[in-house]
């Protein structure tokens, strides 16, 4: 216990010799949390921007689904591929519409159903996230790239070998990585959840989940970065190269795992390698607790992230002590 | 200019022998390109793919990691104490600091290539065709400025730490900016005009441009930004750059 408080103190006290950093990171995670949650308020319940090409000005075209902006030529191919325009919809003299999109058939059918009948025109959204999971979707990636950088004091150590006098003095080694974890946690953990109510009781956003349900989320996804960020220091040797495979690693499974969009269509095998990502175990979890599942429901998601996070702590502590600890 | 040849060649070696920074300048960009690609390929048809679009957007992207190299290599551990030699010795400072910048544009320029030739032979993007000289010269000196960049934060803040941390915000607001993971004009008009401040706009804006309606109006615009940038960080760069400060 001595050796947990004195590492965690010694942390404390380290920050402090660099307040720059800490506005940094306070700064950051604002950034993000503000970022997710109004990018999320923003967004239309339109099913697409279109670029209306229509001889007389008044053409009677509305609808709640559509993003509608009236041109009087076709904008040109560039708008179409960067995505500034979802379809180009041309009206013809005769009142029929002409569609020219890049985007494929399933979406150009769902927009001529809209352009047919735009009164009863009904998405499907069935599959739709909802807002509380959309706003953690978002944090997941953010999250557990500065898992890795605020792990820094356990990588200093290890870079700079303070770590094997740490091994060679009478303390106890799991006291002191403890300590290096709950500071890692308390950095991302408690900035990320008071800017998140802070933003909730200051605006009136809506967030979707109640305090006690986004605690538990965010715990997880914190300690779940925790993990991963002493994992990786343990079995890299150098910071930098630790840093850049966390933010890799990040990055690309956050984006499989369906953290920013959900794919309906993939592979078996991407498939296969999806279903086993602790992002999608966490969406899964924080998707049915948004719907109100049971707990019985949530449960197997739950244990899942839960025995993730042991099987990176257990692994990043049995190589540290194979590493510094000589056998006796 | 013997000094500068050798400070570079030991960058370039330090640079390119680094598995960790090959791997982050060649297989992350292939497999997010491809990744990105695959997921959405559905809801694209097929004059225009996924892949057209990603191996645009991503390798933007990817080109905002210039930045991350060069400060890395400039003070990374294992070069602070060359780095401080070179301090002391009869060396212009302006030698340090530039030749991590042309190391590092030297470095990302191959990575960038090799990746960009792979994606053409395997997914085929469209690369602008004919064009494919201007759109290349366009991302070259993209790289440059990036590479730039990334030295101008470190001296500006000192710290190899901090200047991570504070690269990887701008960075990434750059990207979501400059409309690369998901387009912006859906938020609004004052959003679309907010993003006209990340490069990664122009650069996007120009590219799209060039590939889709042969207009070749922003082009010099958009060269004319990332000039102006490189020699304002490359200046920036030289006046706040103190050898002392690697103490």
């Amino acid at each position: 216990m001595i050796a947990f408080w004195t590492t965690l103190r010694n942390n404390y006290k380290r920050m402090l010799e660099h307040k720059s950093r800490v506005i940094l990171v306070v700064a950051m995670i604002t950034g993000a949390v503000a970022a997710a949650v109004f990018m999320n308020a923003l967004a239309t319940d339109s099913i697409g921007n279109i670029a209306l090409v229509a001889p007389e000005r008044e053409d009677g075209l509305t609808s709640p689904y559509l993003n509608v902006t009236r041109l009087d030529k076709a904008p040109p191919l560039s708008d179409l591929v960067s995505g500034k325009y979802d379809a180009t919809v041309i009206r013809k003299a005769s009142g029929e519409y002409e569609i020219q999109t890049i985007k494929s058939d399933v979406f150009r059918q769902e927009l001529a159903d809209l352009l047919a009948d735009p009164e009863e025109y009904q998405p499907d959204w069935s599959g739709r996230r909802k807002v509380g999971t959309t706003i953690v979707g978002f944090l997941i990636m953010f999250i557990l790239m500065q898992g890795t950088t605020m792990m820094l004091f356990f990588a200093e150590d290890r870079e700079h070998g303070q770590i094997r006098r740490v091994a060679a003095a009478p303390v106890s080694f799991a006291g002191y990585l403890g300590a290096h974890c709950v500071y890692t946690f308390l950095i991302l953990f408690v900035p990320t959840l008071v800017i998140l109510y802070l933003i909730r009781f200051l605006t009136g956003v809506a967030i979707g989940f109640s305090f006690f349900q986004f605690f538990l989320l965010i715990f997880l996804l914190c300690a779940l970065s925790t993990a991963f960020a002493l994992f990786l220091d343990a079995f890299i040797d150098r910071s930098d190269s630790a840093n850049m495979l966390g933010s890799m690693v990040s990055i690309l499974t956050s984006i499989l795992a369906g953290s920013f969009y959900s794919f309906d269509k993939g592979n078996q095998t991407l498939e296969a390698i999806i279903q086993v990502l602790p992002q999608k175990a966490y969406l899964e979890l924080a998707g049915g607790m948004e719907n109100g599942y049971s707990w019985q429901e949530l449960a197997p998601w739950f244990w899942y992230l839960l025995g993730i996070i042991l099987v990176f702590l257990v692994a990043a502590v049995a190589k540290t002590r194979r590493n510094y600890i000589r056998a006796s | 200019m013997d000094n500068f040849k050798k400070i570079l060649g030991m960058d370039l070696f330090n640079l390119f022998t680094n598995p960790m920074w090959l791997a982050y300048a060649i297989v992350f960009p292939l497999v997010l390109v491809l990744v990105m690609g695959f997921l959405t390929s559905a809801s694209y048809g097929s004059t225009v793919t996924s892949y057209d679009y990603y191996g645009i957007a991503m390798m933007i992207y990817i080109i905002f990691n210039a930045a991350t190299f060069s400060a890395n290599g400039f003070m990374e551990e294992r070069v602070k104490n060359p780095n401080m030699r070179l301090v002391y010795s009869p060396v212009k400072p302006f030698f340090i600091h530039f030749s991590k910048v042309l190391a590092t544009f030297v470095f990302c320029s191959v990575t960038f290539t090799l990746v960009g030739a792979v994606l053409y032979l395997v997914v085929g993007v469209n690369y602008g065709g004919g064009y494919f000289g201007l759109i290349y010269l366009l991302m070259l000196l993209a790289i440059f400025f990036f590479s730039a960049l990334g030295v101008m934060v470190c001296c500006v803040l000192r710290s190899e730490n901090s200047t991570n941390q504070l690269l990887s915000i701008i960075l990434t607001l750059f990207g979501v900016l400059g409309g690369l993971f998901f387009p912006l004009d859906g938020f609004g008009k004052a959003i679309s005009a907010i993003s006209w401040m990340s490069p990664a706009k122009w650069i996007f804006s120009a590219c799209m441009q060039i590939i889709y309606n042969r207009d070749i109006s922003m082009y010099l615009p958009a060269c004319g930004v990332m000039v102006m940038l490189s020699a304002a960080a490359v200046g920036i760069s030289a006046k706040l750059f103190k050898g002392e400060d690697y103490i």
